[in-house]
């Protein structure tokens, strides 16, 4: 058997162990990508906390150091803390209306229904459109003249005059989150939806045989082969909606009088309008350390699904 | 076995019903689509008609003859597909090397891609700030490339994971017993079979990147080298006058691409959006 | 010299031992079994052996040169998966032709082979097809054929025939014997079936844990089992295990089971009173005037033989009879141990005790 020997000419290349040549060949197609990571990534986010401790103009990027004396500021800054609230509200909102909407679609696009498909690819549409699409439909249905629901409620008598629905202090605020809501539901739906139909329907025949109501089949089905999902939909909706900047500026621009105004945006009016580099990496690190206690939570979670699916 | 009528009626009105909530949904992509080829009149006239008695394509001409439209839609093309084409390429090698062999620090590799795709672009936005500046690409196309791998490649990887995973490793296996260097079975026999999920990635990262706003609007100034979002934004705040009928069909047109693609590879809709990680 | 050694290998993960201190020859032109329950580390060794995976300490011998670090691509083995493995994405012709195009096979001659290899294994008409639309059969052919058509030095198999239905899995295996007599090539097979170790096999290694518990030939393993576990494994029905003791009896050493009237002469053995486990293959349990009394709680039937179920005080036996002569569940029967068929392993360790 002399093929055997044959190829071993070879085999001492570098003199390296296979299992040092296959970890070099991971590093090597992973290059480009840790370069990237290094480069923009990695670079930019000690860059954010260096530059927070500088008081540093936009337009010269020279600065000063003042150590903590950014952070500080922003501790007294009513606009921070004004902010700060509105992120709250915001996100908390946002996230109950749509898992409240995804949840209900998922539900009923999962039961028999006439001409489903297209009822599905209707669903999922606002999920796909550009945010500045989405924008500019909503302002024109918003405008106070020639609006389409200011015409409905000036029709039904729902209300005295035109509402001002983006001019105005509550009224702003609650109706961006009703975009963003219509325009991320989707989002909860295609992630419950695609979780309802790997449930296996023998088990809701065993409940019926076994004599359980619709509603107990829900309770005591549906939601706990539900949960993981929702588990998972919630942190990100969160951490989506938290961070959510292009929404809330090109409808509002954060107005009226920053009544809109969540941390991303003023984090833009710190640094571009206000020219304010510091205080703005001050915000941003701020943001960090949130995400990253957003992202604890859902790694920790994500690993949890993992063993659970390799189980 | 016949449904008894009461029955059937029910599920009848549940249809209607269910039916009506989704229309109500809708609604505004339908008037968006109805008034963008109204004509001009009717679209200011009340009561608003929810259908014209004429159809016109004046506003689509107009919206691509005299606006700056046409210009932002190449740009963002342009940006879009570079770093698209970047980020896919960069990807498919490391969520190649990420799921298929075993290096020290593998595990924090796949946190940090998960970590940064989950970053906020607006926490970077000081630094690239500099980092752009830095290039001397302020204020170019170039420049908003570089600024979109932030998020393009960690979503693409993020992505490219998932599918490379899926793949079965034996396959690759018996490659590499067959004669198959390293780099043979990569291109030879992971490519291939990975390649509806590469193109799959390569949509949604362009979807991605093709609707950005934030960076668009930081790292551009000049008409000239505007994307679509924020390009658009300013026709609308800076006219005095809005041509309502022209934003709509603006809004028409920069849909269509994303409806395209979309259409191309929707069978992986709910692993692309969902990023891999409440497939569940 | 051996075609493959194994010396002393030893394979983990993190704290995971998967394979533990593992050292076998295979001869050239055999063709070698690695049996044993999944998770044993059978297919692990088979992957090493390819090059798949490296172990941990320990070498890798062909021909007595070490081959730990050379690539798969470079060990001139051929190797069968269980999930077949083909390239989805071409066609049966080009999957033939991968591992010859790998090594420069110039054109003419690789339809040559292909023809050749086609012809033997009776997949011509599905050449152009990809192989995605093949059946699991035939996936498994083409599969042979793209081991064989680069005439390798070795092939391994890793449990290629448990995803096809019980009808193919003879014809194949009956094919594969035919493969090794025609190619007289070493083969290095994993299985956790034991009839298919048992009928293909010029030797087998019976893995528990990582760890090899017997080698031998199928004969050897089935006649002497080494330890409690391979005796369980191999045969069926499963062996009869009866605990008791060695002590002396009337006429030197007795084994003496526990808690039954049960004396079974060990002139071999010292009466030394050890705790042993006494294994009887149902075959070698017969029917006996004065035997132990079994009560019969389960008759079985398959035509040609009836296995039938015992209970021997608190645990049962299983016994195998050409015919059942009348026996009903619920009757009495005696049951003694052919002479000279007692296989004894020790109570705590499971190693066989005696000859």
């Amino acid at each position: 058997m002399p093929a055997l020997a044959a190829p071993m000419a070879g085999r001492r290349r570098g003199g390296w162990s296979l299992a040092a040549r296959n970890a070099a060949f991971g590093y090597v197609l992973m290059l480009p990508s840790i370069l990237f990571f290094l480069v923009l990534i990695a670079y930019p986010l000690l860059q954010t906390f260096w530059i927070s401790l500088h008081r540093m103009s936009t337009l010269t990027r020279q600065g000063e150091f003042v150590g903590l004396a950014n952070y500080r500021a922003l501790l007294e800054s009513a606009d921070f803390w004004g902010a700060f609230g509105q992120s709250l509200v915001w996100t908390v909102c946002c996230l109950a209306l749509q898992m409240g909407l995804g949840i209900g679609f998922a539900l009923v696009l999962n039961a028999r229904l006439t001409f489903r498909p297209a009822a599905r690819a209707l669903v999922l549409f606002p999920y796909l459109l550009s945010t500045v699409v989405a924008v500019l439909v909503w302002q024109w249905l918003f405008n106070d003249m020639y609006g389409y629901l200011n015409y409905l409620i000036e029709e039904y008598g729902l209300s005295d005059g035109p509402v001002n629905w983006l001019g105005q202090s509550p009224n702003a605020m609650i109706s961006t989150i009703l975009v963003a809501g219509w325009k991320h539901f989707p989002f909860v739906t295609i992630a419950v939806l695609a979780r309802l139909q790997g449930i296996p329907p023998a088990l809701y025949d065993a409940a019926r045989i076994d004599g359980a109501s619709a509603w107990s089949r829900f309770w005591d089905i549906t939601l706990p082969q539900l949960r993981p999902v929702l588990a998972m939909v919630i942190i990100l909706r969160t951490i989506w909606d938290f961070k959510e900047f292009d929404l809330i500026f090109m409808m509002t621009g954060g107005g009226p009088r920053s009544s809109t105004e969540t941390l991303p945006l003023l984090i833009y009016k710190e640094v571009f309008p206000k020219l304010s580099m510091g205080s703005g990496a001050a915000i941003a690190m701020v943001m960090l350390v949130i995400m990253v206690a957003f992202f604890w939570v859902y790694a920790g979670q994500y690993d949890r699904e993992e063993r659970a699916r390799s189980r | 076995m016949k449904t008894p009528p009461m029955k059937t009626l029910g599920r009848v009105l549940r249809d209607i019903l269910v039916w009506a909530v989704i229309g109500v949904f809708s609604f505004p992509l339908v008037w968006m689509l109805v008034t963008s080829v109204k004509p001009r009149d009717q679209t200011t006239s009340y009561p608003p008609a929810l259908l014209p008695d004429q159809f016109t394509l004046e506003h689509y001409v107009n919206l691509l003859f005299n606006t700056a439209f046409p210009r932002l839609f190449v740009n963002s093309l342009f940006v879009s597909g570079v770093s698209t084409l970047v980020a896919v390429l960069c990807a498919t090698a490391g969520a190649y090397g990420m799921t298929r062999y075993r290096f020290p620090g593998r595990s924090l590799m796949a946190r940090l891609v998960l970590f940064a795709y989950l970053l906020p672009a607006v926490v970077l936005l000081v630094p690239l700030y500099v980092v752009v500046a830095g290039m001397g690409l302020g204020d170019s196309l170039w420049g908003l490339v570089v600024t979109y791998i932030t998020f393009a490649l960690p979503f693409a990887l993020w992505l490219l994971r998932a599918f490379m995973a899926a793949l079965p490793p034996d396959v690759e296996a018996a490659a590499a017993i067959d004669g198959a260097s390293r780099w043979a079975v990569f291109f030879e026999i992971v490519i291939p079979q990975a390649l509806p999920g590469i193109m799959a990635t390569a949509v949604f990262t362009f979807i991605g990147a093709y609707n950005e706003y934030l960076y668009a609007l930081v790292f551009v100034n000049a008409d000239a080298r505007m994307t679509l979002p924020p390009g658009v934004m300013r026709l609308v705040k800076e006219s005095y006058n809005i041509d309502w009928n022209v934003m709509m069909a603006a809004a028409v047109v920069i849909t269509a691409p994303v409806l395209v693609l979309f259409a191309c590879v929707q069978r992986h809709f709910s692993q692309g959006f969902g990023a891999g990680s409440v497939k569940g | 010299m051996a075609a493959i050694t194994l010396n002393g290998i030893r394979k983990s993960y993190g704290p995971h031992t998967v394979v533990e201190n593992l050292s076998i020859d295979v001869n050239r032109g055999e063709f070698l079994t690695l049996l044993g329950p999944s998770g044993c580390g059978k297919s692990t060794i088979l992957r090493m052996i390819a090059g798949l995976d490296s172990p941990t300490d320990g070498g890798i011998l062909f021909d007595g040169q070490r081959v730990n670090d050379v690539d798969p691509a470079r060990r001139n083995v051929a190797m069968v998966f269980q999930s077949y493995a083909l390239y989805p994405h071409m066609t049966v012709r080009q999957n033939l032709e991968y591992p010859l195009r790998k090594r420069g096979v110039p054109k003419a001659r690789r339809a040559g082979l292909v023809d050749d290899v086609a012809a033997i294994l009776r997949i011509g008409p599905l050449l152009e097809r990809r192989s995605s639309q093949l059946s699991g059969g035939q996936q498994q052919r083409v599969a042979l054929g793209r081991a064989m058509i680069r005439d390798p030095a070795v092939f391994l198999f890793d449990e290629p025939l448990s995803n096809l239905d019980a009808t193919l899995r003879a014809h194949m295996r009956a094919e594969i014997i035919r493969l090794h007599l025609r190619l007289g090539k070493t083969m290095v097979y994993v299985t956790h079936d034991q009839i298919e170790a048992m009928t293909m096999s010029t030797r087998i290694a019976v893995l528990d844990g990582g760890r090899l518990l017997q080698l031998g030939t199928p004969d050897e393993v089935y006649a002497r089992p080494a330890t409690r576990f391979v005796a369980g494994f191999v045969g069926t029905p499963r062996m009869n295990f009866i605990p008791g003791a060695l002590v002396q009896g009337d006429a030197g050493c007795v084994f003496r089971a526990d808690g039954l009237t049960l004396d079974v002469p060990v002139p071999s053995l010292a009466p030394s009173g050890r705790q042993v486990v006494a294994g009887i293959r149902p075959q070698d349990l017969l029917p006996a005037e004065g035997g132990l009394p079994g009560r019969v709680t389960l008759l079985e039937s398959t035509g040609q033989e009836v296995l039938v179920t015992a209970a021997l005080g608190s645990q049962e036996v299983v016994m195998r009879l050409e015919d059942a002569n009348g026996l009903r569940v619920g009757d009495t029967v005696g049951l003694a141990p052919r002479p000279g068929k007692l296989h004894l392993f020790d109570a705590e360790s499971g190693e066989r005790v005696g000859p």
